[in-house]
């Protein structure tokens, strides 16, 4: 069975080791990135399934590297993990794309739930989109592939 | 520009502050939170013996005593900045409510790769005047910075005297890179010169023919102003 390739980006680096550390002594494989040009040069190779991300960070912030990953790669489901919440940046996530969104500090078993459903989502759109394009209607398979 | 507006403007920046300190304190607790858990995963793990992670819970242990020295920091700093505003005059140290403001805007300087570095001259006189108000000002001087410097740059703030008033200088370090050149004079919106008005402060342009950045010099009001 393939593994889940998770990416944590935040800018606060002993958040995100840590946080990194724990996860995988939880079993989520995972890499991290430590601002948004990292985050999207990762994605461009590794294409994670998951991305753990915050919204404040320097260079290109957390909208920015959402707007940019869901054009690319629309599958790859992004949960916001920030602490710098209001709820105009929640409506703004989720309308760009956003799977969840969640504040800082967050009990790490709730988390690991969070990611284990965005990633259930991703292969639930993921086979659909494949079932489409073997039945030979691939738009039907874009439009899963873009989560909708 | 109106004494509303200015009101309005004021408010605007405790809000913005406010905002930004509460994420840095969520960043410090979610650290806390993060490096406590992994103690208490690696204590699960290990059972009795300890001695294979004493290393890694020992430094998860510092960490956390850091980060609550820092939100403990930040929130001493909150304190004093709400209660800047118990009165609307009243006698202060221009160093403290400098520092106080410099705490709390750190985390947007970091934003944009930005430094800022500072300098207290600890002879200077108390002053009697409105902290809040300048405290405002000076957050609408310092904006600028943040659009004419690249990245990896450095605010120098500084204080010193002359004569009865305390000059507040922000400059941009001799390494700093400039994005776009600075307007002369300094740009300042209209409710940073009211409030520059208010405080009855007046900006200098800085004596360094290629300095970038202000002056603001700023006195004791006069006994007439003391309600």
């Amino acid at each position: 069975m393939k593994q889940m390739k998770v990416l944590l980006v935040d800018d606060e680096e002993s958040f995100v080791k840590t946080l990194s550390e724990r996860l995988k002594m939880r079993d989520l494989h995972n890499e991290v990135a430590f601002d948004g040009e990292q985050a999207v040069t990762i994605a461009d190779g590794e294409e994670p399934d998951v991305m753990v991300l915050d919204l404040k960070m320097p260079g290109i912030d957390g909208v920015e590297v959402l707007r940019r990953v869901k054009q690319r790669y629309p599958h790859i489901q992004v949960i916001i993990l920030t602490g710098h919440g209001t709820d105009r940046d929640e409506e703004e996530v989720r309308r760009l794309g956003a799977f969840d969104y969640l504040q800082k500090p967050v009990p790490i078993d709730d988390l690991v739930v969070r990611i284990k459903a965005a990633y259930k989502n991703k292969m639930e759109l993921t086979m659909a989109a494949a079932a489409f394009a073997e039945a030979g209607e691939p738009e039907m398979a874009q439009e899963f592939l873009k989560g909708n | 520009m109106t004494e509303d507006e200015l009101r309005l403007a004021h408010l605007a920046f405790i809000g913005r502050l406010l905002a930004g300190l509460s994420h840095e304190n969520k960043n410090h607790l979610a650290i806390i939170n993060e490096s406590a858990g992994l103690v208490q995963d690696l204590l699960s793990l290990s059972g009795k013996n300890l001695a294979g992670n004493s290393e890694k819970i020992g430094k998860m242990l510092n960490l956390i005593a850091e980060r609550v020295d820092k939100a403990n920091q930040m929130t001493r700093f909150l304190s004093r900045f709400a209660h800047r505003l118990d009165a609307s005059l009243s006698s202060f140290s221009v160093n403290e409510v400098v520092e106080e403001e410099v705490a709390l805007i750190e985390r947007l300087a970091r934003q944009q790769n930005i430094e800022i570095a500072t300098s207290f001259d600890p002879q200077i006189p108390a002053l009697y005047n409105s902290p809040s108000l300048l405290q405002f000002a000076f957050y609408g001087l310092l904006l600028p910075f943040f659009t004419l410097l690249d990245k990896n740059s450095t605010i120098v703030i500084s204080t010193t005297s002359a004569g009865g008033a305390v000059v507040i200088s922000a400059l941009a370090s001799a390494t700093s890179t400039i994005a776009s050149p600075p307007a002369s004079p300094w740009p300042v919106d209209d409710s940073t010169q009211m409030a520059i008005s208010r405080l009855g402060a007046s900006l200098q342009a800085p004596e360094t023919p290629f300095g970038v950045g202000f002056k603001l010099i700023i006195s004791s009001l006069a006994s007439s102003s003391r309600g």
